[in-house]
């Protein structure tokens, strides 16, 4: 039956639909006026503010909601956390950004807040079935954010392959899922959880085809190789807020569900489908550093860095699934997922504020003069990227710190060597706009450079300002993560 | 021989369902493949209806031959039925799309009927009564599977407010 305590758990996403409908309400009712989008970004931050009070009233205790459908752990709590201040800042950024602000904004914000919504399903999902509904509303609404930027070409071609390549990969999930069904015998998670271990070493084939279907639906949400080929596309062609909230909020969510279905020690029965995994981090990482060292256009070394990033995080999870300490290895990942979506929100916010003209995108090179200029902007540029290359004392560098340790710790030497080798070839091109910026002389002082939007300035400087307070202090986080996931039992 | 009035529903039904998708398939006419697909729609509503099977029945009505078929008239208004024949009535690719789904479809169907004697699928007991499947269906999604049935609920009105939205923004959805 349902029961206050099963509402309680869904209250937020409850908050959220409400608070995204009030705008797109007024402008119904005020004869189709868009309202001030002032009124409408309020209504989306206080009900994101307010849904992220309601998630820590309940957060200490696990909680199962809906005939087990829900489960409310430390894990969906910190999660919860990370995307809706992803989505804060992503809403921040795209109040004055030149491809989405006023024109249909409330609609806009309306369809953020239902990707979030989705996001929220998927951190929270005990049931294979859930997680399916989470992906798809998350998904779709992004599929049609993304066609609604003002740019005309560049987004709708983004917006059709992100939405067909998305959906294949959709059904390769479903049908998967029904694999699974088919050989468990239930879609809840921990049911599935109990049982690999079993079907595994029994060689149950219906099985094998069911996981590596899941498999491949999660990695192509969050872009691993070799699923990875429209990330550089559809990041580049996205409106930079929602690429920002690509970047963070999706990733968080759909690697939080990856780690909920690995969340089993049955998986080491078959030692291939580690090597298979491990394979394909070393390629996710190798592909996406080497590809963003070719590129010009800041987005896209951006969004091939973002695929890299995917494959540190798959060293984690591959610790979490195949090593024996599951907790440690969860707890690393959600710390890595933090450290990377605040790293991520910077640079695109900084993308955002130097974008002004629809449909012309940021070079590397177009950076030089940004010293001079906006020095704090600069400045403060510098210090994500150096995060993002994970040179110390900055948040970046803790969060591949304690990843590869935990590789190390579980024996995954192999991976882990791969890891820094990465990391070291990263450094490359994410110094690259560093020292574009402090040292190529501006041979005229260009117009180009026209910093615009407070909101997403204020963005960047916090992102900025955590990078380095988080990392000069990072274990008050990790222990308020660590303490929050232990409780889960 | 002596038939029942359930044997002589069934056959007259069946008889119906397979000529009308004949039709879908044999006629030139988008329109009139639409209105015959509306016909096997509506009996094989029939057969589910003389399984005792009215929850599937009436979803049969409602969702197939009610909202599916209107959408697919809808669209062949707005489509040159003209060109479309043209496109599709010759050429080596067309052809062998059709000839590859024919197959599919006779396998798929060959295969279901030499399987349907197989001692596996014969172990099917304990079907409940009609009104009691009814029920069961309705307590599975408003008891164990609420909380997806409103998440289709809410994910839906994302969909229908993106969608009128995208209808309105700058350059429509027909970009150059």
């Amino acid at each position: 039956m349902i029961a206050l305590k099963d509402i309680l758990v869904v209250a937020p996403m409850l908050v959220l639909l409400v608070a995204s409908l009030i705008p797109v309400m007024i402008k119904v009712f005020n004869s189709n006026r868009e309202p001030a989008p002032f009124v409408t970004i309020a209504y989306s931050i206080l009900g994101l503010v307010a849904a992220g009070f309601l998630t820590a009233s309940m957060s200490g205790v696990k909680q199962t909601a809906f005939s087990d459908a829900l489960v409310l752990d430390g894990m969906g709590v910190w999660g919860t956390y990370l995307v809706l201040g992803s989505a804060a800042f992503a809403i921040m950024m795209a109040y004055d950004h030149v491809d989405t602000y006023k024109r249909l904004f409330s609609e806009k914000c309306f369809l953020m807040m239902g990707s979030v919504i989705g996001t929220l399903t998927l951190l929270l999902s005990n049931d294979l079935i859930v997680t399916f509904l989470g992906i798809e509303t998350m998904s779709l609404c992004i599929y049609i954010l993304i066609a609604m930027s003002r740019e005309e070409v560049l987004s709708k071609e983004a917006s059709f392959k992100y939405f067909v390549l998305g959906s294949f990969a959709s059904a390769i999930f479903l049908y998967g899922i029904a694999m699974i069904y088919g050989t468990v015998g239930s879609t809840q998670i921990p049911a599935i959880t109990a049982k690999v271990g079993e079907l595994l070493t029994n060689k149950n084939h219906l099985f094998y085809f069911g996981i590596g279907m899941l498999i491949l639906g999660f990695a192509f949400k969050v872009s691993i190789f070799p699923f990875h080929f429209w990330t550089p596309d559809v990041y580049q062609g996205s409106p930079t807020p929602i690429t920002a909230f690509m970047a963070t909020a999706v990733k968080t969510a759909t690697f939080i569900a990856m780690l909920r279905v690995f969340q089993s020690t049955g998986y080491q029965a078959e030692p291939k489908l580690m090597s298979a995994l491990s394979w394909l981090a070393v390629m996710t990482m190798t592909v996406g550093n080497t590809a963003a060292i070719l590129q010009k256009n800041f987005k896209r070394v951006l969004a091939y860095s973002s695929v890299a990033h995917s494959g540190y995080i798959m060293i984690g999870l591959i610790a979490a699934a195949f090593g024996d300490n599951y907790d440690s290895a969860a707890i690393i990942v959600l710390f890595y997922l933090f450290s990377y979506s605040i790293m991520t929100l910077g640079s695109f916010a900084l993308i955002g504020i130097l974008e002004k003209k629809v449909g012309v995108g940021l070079n590397v090179d177009d950076l030089k003069g940004l010293a001079k200029k906006h020095p704090v902007l600069a400045a403060a540029l510098t210090v994500i990227l150096f995060s993002l290359a994970g040179v110390p004392p900055t948040l970046g560098f803790f969060g591949k710190f304690s990843l590869f340790g935990v590789a190390i710790e579980q024996d995954l030497y192999w991976l882990a060597f791969w890891g820094v080798l990465n990391s070291v070839v990263s450094v490359y091109y994410y110094l690259r706009p560093v020292v574009v910026i402090y040292m190529t002389e501006s041979d005229e002082t260009s117009d180009e450079l026209v910093a615009t939007g407070g909101l997403a300035k204020a963005t960047l400087v916090f992102t900025a300002a955590l990078t380095v307070i988080i990392g000069l202090a990072s274990s008050p986080l990790l222990e308020m993560v660590r303490a929050a996931v232990l409780n889960r039992h | 021989m002596s038939l029942s009035l359930n044997d002589i529903l069934f056959y007259f039904l069946a008889g119906v369902a397979v000529l009308s998708a004949l039709g879908v398939i044999l006629q030139s006419n988008p329109i009139y493949c639409a209105l015959s697909l509306a016909l096997t729609m509506v009996s094989v509503a029939g057969l589910f209806a003389s399984l005792s099977a009215w929850f599937v029945a009436g979803v049969q009505l409602i969702v197939y031959a009610g909202a599916v078929l209107v959408l697919f008239v809808m669209v062949l208004m707005l489509f040159d039925t003209k060109a479309e024949k043209r496109a599709f009535s010759k050429g080596i690719v067309s052809g062998f799309f059709k000839i590859a789904s024919a197959a599919m479809i006779f396998a798929i169907a060959g295969g279901a009927a030499s399987m349907s004697g197989d001692a596996r699928f014969s172990k099917l007991t304990g079907i409940a009564s009609a009104t009691q499947s009814t029920k069961d269906l309705a307590d599975l999604l408003f008891k164990k599977y609420l909380f997806s049935f409103e998440a289709m609920g809410a994910l839906l009105l994302f969909i229908a407010i993106g969608a009128v939205a995208l209808s309105r923004i700058q350059g429509g959805t027909h970009a150059d």
